[in-house]
Formats: structure tokens, C-alpha cells, sequence
């Protein structure tokens, strides 16, 4: 049935179309928190009050076909039966202590739990084992839950056993803020429709178990490149250096999530540029958030426009070997070896400099100047060394933008595809990675002019050529 | 350097500073790594593996970027890899393995034999100053070979050429190092290869023979050396001090209770409802419970419930105020007397009369106490600066490191002679001056003089203040034939060169003989035989106290003593002595 249908990316790319109408500045958020869902993750959801949170959970639901949904706010003095459903007392009269789960949290598919941290310890463990294991004490047996994705809401993350204990169990830390400057006039202008039921995908679009199970199968089968793997291992130690813990069932579901990612795209394998998921799994704050996003643009080389130092190195020393030599004096000899004055060639630019540095009021600078010295000149094997080894310095830089190049087609052939990326991010990577190629351009342009700085040197009469016969009258007998 | 080729007029002599500071201007836009590496934003992962080839760049200090990279001859990055080999091999004092990929082969096998030849390795060892500087050198001279070639010298030819100057070169630079190390022991940052050609200049002054005259000398004074190595306080040695001066405040470790409060959470204890809880307190138990009695079946419920402790209850519980005592390990001051430690090894301040008494073999010494005190310092690394006194307002103040501008004010200070008057005063204030600022507050004072001179009553005074507030400590060196009265009110300790005769004979200056024998004269008839076996006619160190004891301005003295205002005015009275005033 789910073969017969569109790929699984169409489907989802048509559906977050529909989710997202009438939302203004919340696609990043319903995105991901939808990515977590598909992956069976839990997400977080933190920001003040009024910023559209219980309806991304609502909408997040409307993903799913026939999948139950329930929604409660917790209190301080939340009971037991609030959320998992007042006890049976058919089944007290038959000696069994059981609830009726039914409408309840251990029967929805998709739950939005307002300030779930002001869970008290009445129904504290009764949850996080639903959270965790997807599975509720009932009487004397083990209920399974048909739970996909809890979406939990907060105003702030408050410091004590409980949100630690909770905080784990949410892959996903969104922040969401209220709408920026442009996007309030859009808020207040937009029309939108009233009731979610009136935005409802079209059941062709939504999800259903079976699309569920091939997409667990295809991520299940998704393969993460060592250059992925590489980044997280660098991303952990770097987290560790600066006194971040992050589990390492986190950083499993974080891979599970990158498969998914990939998997619901349509891709074998996952890619380097999908790690931008990453600072939303492995911060606890968006302090931290912010500044893993800010070490991973750098560390992908997007975050500012760089230029790779050791290359510049090189080609700035070609640049300076080719002033000094181009600065170089010999003394000038004529043929009979005597020295030759001449008139320094740039004559009317040095007076005009000291006229205008020291004052000229008796038009000195415009006297001749004479020196003994000329430019030095060099051979041609001289040159051809220097040029052979700004050649090598080309070729390395061919090799640096072809890197580039391919750098930047993996970025476009991810970024066609992409569902879940931020589109800032992408923005970023684009204009980070085409700025390093224009840096790149420069360095070999300059390079090239230093190579032709180099042909220009002057060049050294013809070596060992032997020299004309002195003229000279025929010597007395 | 390439002064030679200059001349033939086939290399262009491209000056190695002028290279060496190209490449010190070359500008870099992004900052080396290691800069960056502070506050780590990482290194991008583009390009890291054809960075990764460039890397011994980073690890090569600047000077030999510039002809690493634009080298004539080998490909980069191996060239950059070999340089890298060479130097580490050479800080290692030997030379790298044959399987470095510069020099190329044909020339490689010379190379190691010139360095051979030379020594340089031996001279290399643990100075990376010096090893960047050969290595620039090397790169330098390899550099010309295609010039050469370009002049018509065949391959061969032109590497024979380009060795053989690198050879001359570092044959003449081998010499001046065995010269600066024989002086001063150590090279310190006299290798800097920019300054090289001034420091050639100054070995080839006649200044600098006369650095070596008195270095020679220092062999028969083993003393000085002692002398200055106990000078500063910066070190404490094993030995108690003999008198501690300075009241030597002396921390103690105990414990104090210190009360600490806290906020101690106690469930149940009536106060704020925090939420509901599981519980068998009936009074707390939600109304909802309740409802369960009412009903025949349910009331059993209610009863297994409390019986379990699973009664949904409002959670209580309050904050209580808690003051303990707990111990504190502080710190006390004391004032109970502890044994300083006798101090040693710190800053210098080195006072050294250039009077024109001092002509001669006092001359020689007092020359000899600054090297000695230059030398010291520099190998220990500890500040030195000399005061140069003469007549008054003519003080020289110098700071004497071991680099090409110290070593050029060395020379010339020891190199001219000594002539003016004996002021001490000056360089005193000089001196204690600089005992106020900071780096200096550990520094002890090293008077060299023949003792001929005076410090005011005021001068002595704040000597003597400093002495007992800060610890000075003064060390004489007494060069001369008699204590006196200045330098002996001056000085803590006095280390009297009795023999300073026998260090005058080297030296051609003209006044030199005239001054021993006007000295002479003062010391009698016996003043050849002294000047000859360099006795001396004194037999304690203290005699001036010995003889003339109320010359001294101790305190008894000074309270026996009246202002001339005062004796007037007692024999206008008509008293006598020992009458009260």
C-alpha cells in the first residue's frame, strides 16, 4: 500500500506545506519537532507563553493518520487520573486494581504536556517509564503504548532532579521565540483558518504505520560516514573540554536521528551538512546551543570568510621574494668596466615625492639625478626556478579549489533534497563556501601575477656566451 | 656573508637581512593557529588534508619561511619537511638521516661534510637562535646555486661554489662564537643573525682585547665570583642568616569554628504545599480519597491504600533555619622570631669607582668585578646594572645584558680608562633609588672602590634605612691599600683584593705607572717591594676601627659627638670636656 503511493520525500514535503500554512516563523520548529517524531523522539519545546506551542503539537498530530492525540497541562497538584485515567471500579469488583486508559495518555499516539516540569512525584515515574519505554503499568500486566512523539512545553527550564530527569528524555530542545518585527504584521494580517480540523492534510498525504515501519527499515539501513562520525567525535571531546556532559544514549539517538534524516529524504547515507541538527540534541541551553552551532559552522568552514593560512603563506612569500629581488641593485658596469651614471629612471616620481615631503622652493626636484646602480638582472635558469616552484604553488591551489568544488556539490545536491535543514543555515553554508572560493580566486590570481612578476625580472645577457672581439688598432711591430 | 661573490661580481648578493626581513614583514592576514587556538574556534575541516602537507610551517620559526618557501631548489612541502628534520637533528647536536628531501642528493652528501668540517652541530646544540640561523644561511647560498649556473658555471662548479662560500662564511662565524663563549660562556642573545655584522665589528676593536685581558684576569680572583653569586636576595640558601635584620613576620596555620547557616528541607513539616505525593497521612489526604468511603466495595480500596502508604496527599514541607559550627583552617600572623634563611642569587646593582685614583692594577680589578658581575648575571639570569662613578654629576648608569648592544656598552666601558673625581654620593642615590622599583626591592649593592672617597652623614643615613627596612645588604670590594672611613661605614661585608698590583703590568696605558707609583708614595719606602710581590702593609681588616675608633660613625660616637654649634657655644660657656652641655 505504501509502495503504491508518492515516495515517502514528495509525501512529506506536501505535508509540512500543509502543516505549516498559516504559521509565521515556526518552520523550523514544527519541522523539527515532526523529524523527532518520525525518528520516535520526544521534543522540547521552551519559550513564554503565547508563542504557539500547543498548536505546533497539535498540527505535529496531524501528521499521523488515525493516531490518537492528548493534551494536558500539569500542575503542581496534577492526580494520576488526569493523565492516565480514573481507576476501573468494574475491575475492583472483580479484585483487579486497573484504570481506564482509554482517552488517556497511555492510549494517545501524540501528547502535548504543558509545563511538564511541574510533574510532582505522584505521577513523576508513572511518566518518564512512558516516555522511555513507551509502556504503562496497568494492574497486573505491562500495557503496551501506541505513543509516537510527546511534545513537551515549558516556560523556562527550571534547576532540580525533576528537569534533570526529564531533560534527558527529550532528544529535541527547541526554543521558540515570539514573532520578530516583519513577522508580527504578518501575524496580525494573516487570515487564518480557525480550528485545525479545518487544516487537516488530506489522509493521502498523512503517515500511517506501515509508512512508519519502511522509514525505521530504510534509516535502520542508512549509513553514517566516517566524516560524520569524525565531526561528532570532535564535537564530544570539544563539549568535554568545556565541561559539557552529554550522554551517550544521547548521542546514539542523535545518530538515529541523522539516519532518519537521510532515510526520509531519500538518501543512503547521511551527510556532513545534516549535522545541523546537532546543536539543538547536544545543548542543554541555548548559551550552549548557540555556541555549538557557532564551532560547527567554523569547524565546516562557513562561519566567516577564511582563507586557508598555510597556502596564503606561501603565495604572500613568493610576493615578498618577488619585491626584493625586484628591488635588487647591481652596480652598473659597460663593457670596458667602468661604472655607467645614468638617470634614474623614475625620476619624476621620487622628486615629485621629496618636493612634496620636505618642500621644494628652488624646484631642486626637478634636477637630474644620476646613479650608478640598475636594476638587477637574472638569468634565465634563475627564473625558471621560481616559476617551477610557483607552478607547484598553482597546481596545490587546482587541488584546494577542486576540494572546494566538490565540497560545494555536495552542499547543492543536499540542499535540493533537503526537508529538515534550516534554510539559514544553508544560506550560510552557500555564502561561506562561495566566499572561500572567492578568497581562493584571489590567492591564485595573485600567484599568477607573482609568476609573471618573475618572467619580467630582467634578464642577464646570454651566459657564457663568449664576447665580441675587442677592437683595438693593430699593435706596433 | 656573500661579500666575496659581490666582489667577483657573478652572484647577486641578495643581502640576507634585507631577505630575513621581508620575512619578518610578510603580512598575515589570518593569525598562525596557535594564536587561534586560545579560544578554539577549530580549525576549518576543509582543505585540512593539503593544509595538513604544509604543516612543518608552523612548527619553523618566520626567519625561514621566506626561503623555505621560495627556494630554488626540491619541491615544498618536502623541502619544508627536511628543514624541519634538519633542525630538530641539529638542536639535537647532530645531523638528520639521509632520507631528508632537501638539499637534493648530489649536493645533500657535501653539505653534511661541510657542517663536519666546521662543527656545526657541536656548536648548534640547544641554540635555536644559531641553528636559524645557519639553516638560513644554508637555504641562502643553495639558493645561488642557479645563479651561478646562470653565469656560466657548470652544475657541478656552481654547487662546489655555493658550499664553499656557506663554508667560508661559517668558518669565520665558528671563530666569533668560540671567542663570545670563552668570554662570557654562554651565548645568550648575542646569535641574533640581524645584529651579526655589529658584533664582528666589536670583536675587532681593540676594546674587546681588552675584555679578554681582563677575563684572563678573573682566573686569579676565584673569590669574585663568590662574592657576587651571594650578592641579591632572591634565593634562600640552606645556611641560616648570621643576623636577620628585617623582623621576619611568620604565618601560622590553625583552626577556628566559623558558623555556618543553611536551609535544611523537611518534609511534613507544616508549611508551604508543595504538590501531591503518595502518603498514609489521613490529615493531608486529598477530599478525593475521601470518596471512596462512601462506597461499599471502594472502602477497601481506601483501606489497602493507607495500609500501602498510596493515599494521594497534599505534599508538605518547610525550610528550617539550621546554624552549625564547623572548623576552619586560617591563617594568623605571628610574631614569634623564626630563623631567616640567608638569602642569595638576586639583582645586581654594581657601584664601580672610575675615579682617576683607581688608574692601574685597580683599574684592571674593578673592570674585572663588572665582567665578573656581567657574567654572573647572565648566566643565571639575573638583573644587572653598573654605576660608573667619577666627579660629581658625571654617573653612568648602564644595564649590561648579554646581547650585541650590552656587550658593545661593555666593551667600551672596559675598554676606556679611568679619570675623574670620587663622588660617590651620586651613584649611591642612583642605586638606592632603584631599589624602589619594582623588580629591583631584592637587589643588593656591590661598591668596587680604592676607598678614597666620602659619603655625606645624610647619604649614610639612608644606606643604613635601607638596610634595616628593606635588608640591603652591602658588599665591598675594597682595591687598595688602607680601609677607610667611607667605605667602611658603607659597606656590610668587605672583601679586600690586596694583590690589585699584580694586575696593572698588561695594560699600556701611560698613566698607569705614574698612578702606582704616586700611590706608593703614600704607602712609604716599601712601595716597590709591594708593587712587586703585591703584599700588603696591613695586617687586619679593621684597621682604621683599630686605630682611629672614634672616626667611626657608629652610635656611641655619634651621641658623644656635639654639633659644632653646640661646642661654640660650650666654650663661649667656658666648659671643659665632660662637663653636661
Amino acid at each position: 500500500m505504501a509502495s503504491a503511493r508518492a515516495p515517502l520525500r514528495e509525501r512529506l514535503a506536501g505535508l509540512l506545506a500543509v502543516l505549516e500554512a498559516g504559521l509565521v516563523e515556526r518552520r523550523q520548529v514544527l519541522r523539527a519537532s515532526l523529524l523527532a517524531a518520525l525518528a520516535g523522539e520526544h521534543s522540547l519545546l521552551i519559550g513564554p507563553p503565547g508563542t504557539a506551542k500547543s498548536a505546533l503539537a497539535r498540527r505535529i498530530h496531524l501528521a499521523f493518520r488515525d493516531a490518537r492525540y492528548f493534551e494536558r497541562l500539569l500542575t503542581r497538584f496534577t492526580v494520576p487520573e488526569e493523565l492516565f485515567g480514573p481507576l476501573s471500579i468494574r475491575a475492583l469488583e472483580e479484585d483487579r486494581y486497573e484504570r481506564h486508559v482509554a482517552g488517556f495518555l497511555p492510549d494517545a499516539a501524540v501528547a502535548f504536556i504543558d509545563e511538564v516540569f511541574k510533574a510532582n512525584s505522584a505521577i513523576l515515574n508513572a511518566l518518564l517509564t512512558l516516555l522511555n519505554e513507551r509502556e504503562f503499568d496497568n494492574g497486573a500486566g505491562r500495557l503496551r503504548c501506541p505513543l509516537i512523539s510527546v511534545v513537551g512545553a515549558t516556560n523556562q527550564v527550571p534547576e532540580d532532579e525533576v528537569a534533570e530527569a526529564f531533560f534527558d528524555r527529550f532528544l529535541l530542545r527547541l526554543t521558540v521565540a515570539p514573532v520578530s518585527a516583519e513577522g508580527f504584521r504578518w501575524l496580525l494580517g494573516e487570515d487564518r483558518p480557525g480550528s485545525p480540523e479545518v487544516l487537516a492534510p488530506p489522509s493521502g498525504l498523512q503517515l500511517d504505520e506501515a509508512d512508519r515501519a519502511a522509514l525505521a527499515q530504510a534509516a535502520a539501513a542508512c549509513a553514517l560516514p566516517a566524516a560524520v562520525l569524525d565531526r561528532l567525535g570532535e564535537l564530544r571531546a570539544w563539549l568535554a573540554g568545556r565541561g559539557v556532559y552529554v550522554s551517550d544514549r544521547r548521542w546514539v539517538k542523535l545518530a538515529h536521528l541523522l539516519r532518519v534524516a537521510a532515510a526520509s529524504e531519500g538518501r543512503a547515507a547521511a551527510s556532513e551538512w545534516d549535522l545541523g541538527l546537532a546543536p539543538c540534541c547536544v545543548a542543554a541551553d541555548e548559551p550552549t546551543r548557540l555556541a555549538v552551532a557557532d564551532w560547527l559552522a567554523a569547524r565546516l568552514g562557513i562561519r566567516e570568510v577564511w582563507s586557508p593560512p598555510r597556502i596564503t603563506r606561501v603565495v604572500e612569500a613568493f610576493e615578498a621574494q618577488l619585491a626584493t629581488e625586484r628591488e635588487a641593485r647591481d652596480l652598473d658596469y659597460d663593457e670596458r668596466g667602468r661604472l655607467r651614471f645614468s638617470a634614474i629612471d623614475p625620476v619624476a616620481t621620487q622628486a615629485g615625492e621629496l618636493a612634496g615631503s620636505i618642500g621644494d622652493a628652488k624646484g631642486g626636484a626637478a634636477a637630474l639625478r644620476m646613479s650608478a646602480a640598475r636594476m638587477r638582472r637574472y638569468g634565465s635558469l634563475h627564473i625558471g626556478a621560481r616559476t617551477a616552484q610557483l607552478d607547484g604553488v598553482l597546481a596545490r591551489l587546482a587541488a584546494y579549489r577542486g576540494e572546494l568544488g566538490a565540497q560545494r556539490a555536495t552542499l547543492e545536491a543536499w540542499a535540493d533534497q533537503a526537508l529538515w535543514a534550516d534554510p539559514a543555515f544553508v544560506a550560510c553554508a552557500r555564502s561561506g563556501l562561495d566566499a572561500v572560493d572567492a578568497v581562493l580566486a584571489g590567492l591564485e590570481a595573485r600567484a599568477r601575477s607573482a609568476r609573471a612578476g618573475f618572467e619580467a625580472l630582467p634578464r642577464l645577457e646570454q651566459a657564457g656566451a663568449a664576447p665580441a672581439p675587442v677592437e683595438h688598432d693593430p699593435l706596433p711591430e | 656573508m656573500a661579500t666575496g661573490d659581490a666582489g667577483s661580481g657573478v652572484a647577486p648578493a641578495v643581502a640576507q637581512q634585507s631577505a630575513s626581513a621581508a620575512a619578518d614583514s610578510t603580512p598575515a592576514p589570518l593569525p598562525p593557529d596557535r594564536a587561534r587556538a586560545a579560544e578554539a574556534p577549530p580549525v576549518p575541516r576543509l582543505f585540512e588534508a593539503l593544509e595538513a602537507v604544509l604543516a612543518p610551517l608552523d612548527r619553523l620559526p618566520r626567519p625561514l619561511w621566506l626561503g623555505g618557501m621560495t627556494h630554488s631548489g626540491g619541491e615544498l612541502a618536502g623541502r619544508l619537511a627536511a628543514l624541519e628534520a634538519w633542525r630538530a637533528a641539529l638542536l639535537a647536536g647532530g645531523l638528520p638521516g639521509s632520507c631528508a628531501a632537501w638539499p637534493e642528493a648530489e649536493v645533500q652528501e657535501a653539505v653534511r661534510e661541510v657542517f663536519r668540517g666546521l662543527g656545526l652541530p657541536a656548536y648548534c646544540a640547544d641554540q635555536p637562535a644559531l641553528v636559524d640561523t645557519v639553516l638560513q644561511g644554508l637555504l641562502f647560498h643553495l639558493d645561488l646555486i642557479v645563479d651561478y649556473r646562470d653565469r656560466g658555471d657548470t652544475e657541478a662548479a656552481a654547487q662546489a661554489r655555493a658550499l664553499d662560500s656557506f663554508a667560508a662564511d661559517w668558518a669565520e662565524r665558528c671563530g666569533e662564537i668560540d671567542e663570545l663563549v670563552g668570554a662570557f660562556g654562554d651565548l645568550g642573545d648575542l646569535l641574533d643573525n640581524a645584529r651579526w655584522d655589529a658584533l664582528r665589528g666589536l670583536l675587532r676593536s681593540t676594546d674587546w682585547r681588552e675584555v679578554l685581558r681582563i677575563r684572563a684576569l678573573i682566573e686569579g680572583l676565584p673569590e669574585l665570583a663568590r662574592i657576587l653569586r651571594a650578592l641579591g636576595r632572591a634565593c634562600p640558601t640552606d645556611e641560616d642568616a648570621e643576623s636577620s635584620r628585617a623582623l621576619h613576620a611568620v604565618v601560622e596555620h590553625t583552626e577556628i569554628q566559623r558558623s555556618v547557616s543553611h536551609r535544611v528541607r523537611v518534609p511534613d513539616l507544616p508549611g508551604e504545599t508543595r504538590g501531591v505525593q503518595r502518603s498514609g497521612r489521613i490529615a493531608r489526604m486529598l477530599p478525593a480519597e475521601a470518596t471512596l468511603l462512601g462506597h461499599p466495595r471502594l472502602r477497601l480500596v481506601w483501606h489497602a491504600r493507607r495500609a500501602e502508604r498510596t493515599l494521594l496527599a497534599y505534599e508538605d514541607d518547610d525550610h528550617l533555619q539550621e546554624d552549625c559550627l564547623r572548623p576552619a583552617p586560617v591563617l594568623r600572623p605571628s610574631q614569634r622570631p623564626a630563623p631567616a634563611r640567608r638569602l642569595e642569587q638576586g639583582p645586581m646593582l654594581v657601584c664601580v669607582d672610575t675615579s682617576g685614583s683607581m688608574q692601574g692594577g685597580a683599574e684592571a680589578v674593578a673592570k674585572a668585578v663588572v665582567l665578573e658581575a656581567v657574567r654572573c648575571a647572565h648566566a643565571r639570569r639575573r638583573a644587572c646594572r653598573v654605576y660608573a662613578f667619577g666627579g660629581p654629576d658625571e654617573v653612568v648608569e648602564m644595564e649590561l645584558g648579554v646581547d650585541v648592544d650590552g656587550v658593545g656598552r661593555l666593551a667600551r666601558f672596559l675598554g676606556q680608562g679611568f679619570g675623574g673625581g670620587t663622588d660617590i654620593c651620586a651613584p649611591l642615590e642612583r642605586a638606592l633609588a632603584r631599589l624602589d622599583e619594582a623588580g629591583w626591592q631584592l637587589a643588593d649593592l656591590l661598591i668596587a672602590s680604592d676607598g678614597e672617597f666620602g659619603a655625606t652623614p645624610a647619604l649614610a643615613a639612608r644606606v643604613e634605612a635601607a638596610r634595616r627596612e628593606r635588608g640591603l645588604r652591602v658588599q665591598g670590594i675594597l682595591i687598595g691599600d688602607r680601609e677607610t672611613i667611607g667605605l667602611l661605614e658603607l659597606a656590610d661585608d668587605i672583601h679586600w683584593v690586596r694583590d690589585w698590583r699584580r694586575y696593572g703590568g698588561g695594560t699600556d696605558k701611560p698613566g698607569g705607572a705614574d698612578a702606582d707609583k704616586r700611590r706608593g708614595d703614600g704607602a712609604g719606602a716599601n712601595a716597590p717591594t709591594l708593587a712587586a710581590g703585591g703584599g700588603s702593609p696591613v695586617h687586619s681588616s679593621h684597621l682604621t676601627a683599630d686605630y682611629f675608633p672614634g672616626a667611626l660613625r657608629t652610635p656611641e660616637n655619634r651621641a658623644a659627638t656635639v654639633t659644632p654649634e653646640a661646642a661654640a657655644a660650650a666654650i663661649r660657656a667656658g666648659r671643659h670636656r665632660g662637663d653636661r652641655l
